[in-house]
């Protein structure tokens, strides 16, 4: 029996991957998260283990929560698809780095108290920033300082949030504040997000800290600026975990909170608008995966166990295909060098394979019948329904036609149809090829036979009942009208959809460009004059004092008040204080 | 064979038909029976599916969506009303060259 957190594994095999090479490198790179996968399913239901912190508290490092079984079970799958379509690239650190950003996500998902889950969650981000450096070009180096910058800012809004509601906690008289269950807001609705008392500020500075991760506008601009500024591999790896576990965490801890339904509408949305302007195909796809968290987030507001079951079911089905998308748009960078769809098109000639993967993977964030997709999104829409949210039920059947225009037809037609590039690329390596028809193989799979994934949700049906039926002649019908038709208004907007070679600001800009003009146009001058003002006042006025009284040349006097420098001024005060010290010890 | 640069431009012959005609110049040049043969099809299907609705029940929950067609005219609605917003007051307002940020 597992008795310590399955991550671990990934986390510290990986410590041992650098040390190895040649086949005894691809051994663990496939052999590492299999073995977490395995003990994900050994752990026993009734784990419960706890480390002593700080004397008297304690951390519960392992224990299954309501959605852990799903989310560790398809983060442990991910590592391995991931592992098998890096093997053949010869980065050192990104594959490490990798498995530890995997390895904490599965961490995240046992944990039993907020601490732990803030330690993981703070270590996904480490991983997760060296993955994007290790993109190994200019542009990934200034991307992956902007997102680091962006998830520490986050992970210190998360933590603010945490030891407020510790103290507010503790001023309550609560023995073991770190407790998840005390963290659960989601059921007090909108009341949980109130200013009314102490410690009110909590709830919010948690929420925000998870939805910056959550990719949620106007915090998630670092998705679609980081992501594609990795390595062909690296955003597989990226593109299935931070937002996921988000996914994750709003789902144990804002379950029912109305706000979410919003967010998450406008998630969609948003991903569908930037996702139809963009140019750069692994931006393209960048935009979807927060228009397809945006259903998540949607079906955690809702709250219902419908809902809860539809958003974790969505976030497996979704790591699966986005990472199918995102192997077909890497082998397509990876053989071509090009990432943009104005330089791309025609690639069917021969690339077959990585064609066909690729659309089976658009079908599935689509939501075809039959696809993985299908069995999963469906339960949001459904939950939508049966709760009368009719705008919220509105606004996901027009997003989920929208999908299908900017990804399921965008990517694939512009990729491998439309005009001939010239451009002859060959299928890429066996392995990637490999792990494309594995995943593409899972999506179908999952479409067709959708019971064992319903059966690891955090809401199974009772014995002797149905969870959901997602296939019924009006589903079929409905989603297929619903997607073809907007597949016509994808034809007959071709002309319009015309790629250029253009970007779409987002909230970065502020910090890309507009925090920088600001510097060198408003604070820069200003600084500079004060400076200027400082001299004057405090300088020149002294020395023409001095050349008036004569008084430069007595230069005993004169030293008393010479500006000390920095550093000397720095040993005096500490000596000092040292000083202090030492009395305060003496007495 | 096509000319790689001019794929994505405007038709020579103009109007309506032109213009759609203009993305699927290079995959006609390659094989017009293939692409007639898609478009037969699929506007065959598309209708097939719209009609469907005449014998197939929805269980309706707004009423709107018991309406027969509904899927398929919201979806093609949708899906306009999104490529135009998108298109003509987003990109309008926020749309720059790719080397933006690199000047």
């Amino acid at each position: 029996m597992i008795e310590f957190p399955p991550g671990l594994i990934l986390v510290l095999g990986a410590l041992l991957l650098p040390f190895a090479s040649g086949v005894v490198r691809s051994a663990l790179a496939l052999l590492l998260p299999l073995a977490t996968l395995v003990a994900v399913w050994l752990v026993p239901d009734n784990a419960h283990v706890t480390v002593p912190f700080m004397g008297d508290m304690e951390m519960t490092i392992l224990q299954w929560n309501p959605p852990t079984r799903v989310f560790a079970t398809i983060f442990a799958l991910m590592a391995f698809g991931g592992a098998l379509f890096s093997l053949n690239q010869n980065r050192r650190v990104e594959l490490p780095a990798a498995f530890v950003y995997a390895g904490s996500a599965i961490c995240v998902t046992f944990a039993g108290d907020m601490l732990s889950l803030f330690i993981f969650w703070e270590m996904m981000a480490v991983g997760s920033t060296i993955v994007v450096w290790s993109g190994n070009t200019e542009a990934s180096g200034r991307a992956g300082l902007r997102y680091a910058a962006v998830h520490f800012v986050g992970g210190a809004v998360l933590m603010a949030g945490i030891l407020a509601h510790v103290f507010a906690l503790k001023a309550g008289g609560v023995e073991n504040p770190i407790e998840l269950g005390y963290y659960a807001f989601g059921p007090g609705g909108f009341d949980a997000l109130s200013f009314g008392g102490v410690g009110d500020i909590a709830p919010w500075l948690i929420l925000i800290g998870i939805l910056i991760n959550a990719a949620t506008p106007p915090f998630g601009s670092w998705l679609a600026d980081a992501y594609p500024e990795a390595s062909e591999s690296g955003t597989v790896f990226l593109s299935a975990f931070t937002t996921k576990t988000s996914v994750y965490v709003l789902m144990l801890l804002f379950a029912g909170t109305e706000l979410l339904i919003y967010a998450g509408l406008m998630m969609a949305v948003y991903g569908i608008v930037y996702a139809i302007l963009e140019n750069d195909m692994r931006r393209i796809l960048a935009y979807s995966i927060v228009n397809q968290v945006g259903f998540m987030v949607c079906g955690i507001g809702i709250g219902t166990e419908m809902a809860l079951n539809g958003a974790a079911a969505h976030a497996f089905a979704h790591i699966i295909y986005k990472a199918l998308l995102l192997m077909s748009a890497g082998s397509v960078l990876y053989m071509t060098g090009k990432r943009k769809c104005t330089d791309l098109g025609g690639l069917y000639h021969t690339m077959p394979i990585t064609m066909w993967c690729g659309i089976i993977g658009a079908l599935a964030i689509s939501a075809f019948p039959w696809t993985s997709g299908f069995v999963s999104k469906s339960m949001i829409s459904q939950a939508a329904a049966d709760n009368h949210l009719f705008l919220a039920w509105m606004i996901l059947t027009a997003a989920s036609a929208g999908v299908f225009l900017h990804a399921g037809i965008k990517f694939p037609w512009f990729v491998f149809f439309q005009k001939d590039s010239g451009l002859r690329p060959p299928d890429p390596p066996w392995n990637m090829k490999a792990a494309m028809i594995f995943f593409a193989g899972l999506c179908i799979l999952i479409g067709v036979f959708y019971e064992p994934l319903y059966a690891i949700l955090p809401f199974p049906a009772a014995a002797g009942e149905v969870l959901y039926q997602p296939y019924t002649v009006s589903h079929v019908v409905s989603q297929l009208q619903l997607l073809l038709w907007s597949g016509l208004a994808f034809f007959l907007l071709l002309p319009v959809l015309k790629r250029t070679l253009t970007i779409t600001l987002d909230f970065d800009w502020l910090w890309r460009s507009f925090f920088p003009w600001l510097w060198r146009n408003l604070l820069r001058p200003l600084v500079t004059v004060l400076g200027w003002i400082r001299d004057v006042f405090f300088i020149e006025i002294k020395r023409l004092a001095a050349a008036f009284t004569g008084e430069e040349k007595t230069s005993g006097k004169g030293s008393i008040f010479r500006e000390w420098s920095l550093g000397s001024a720095m040993v005096l005060l500490t000596f000092t204080l040292f000083i202090f010290l030492v009395v305060g010890f003496m007495h | 064979m096509s000319d790689p640069n001019q794929g994505n431009q405007q038709a020579p012959g103009g109007g309506f038909i032109g213009k759609l005609r203009a993305p699927w110049r290079s995959m006609l040049d390659e094989s017009p029976r293939a692409v007639r043969a898609f478009w037969v099809g699929s506007i065959i299907i598309l209708l097939l599916l719209a009609f469907a609705d005449l014998f197939v029940h929805h269980h309706a929950h707004f009423g709107i969506d018991g309406t027969p067609g509904f899927y398929s005219l919201y979806g093609l609605g949708a899906c306009i009303v999104m490529v135009i917003v998108s298109k003509f007051v987003v990109g309008l307002v926020l749309k720059r060259r790719d080397t933006y940020y690199d000047d």
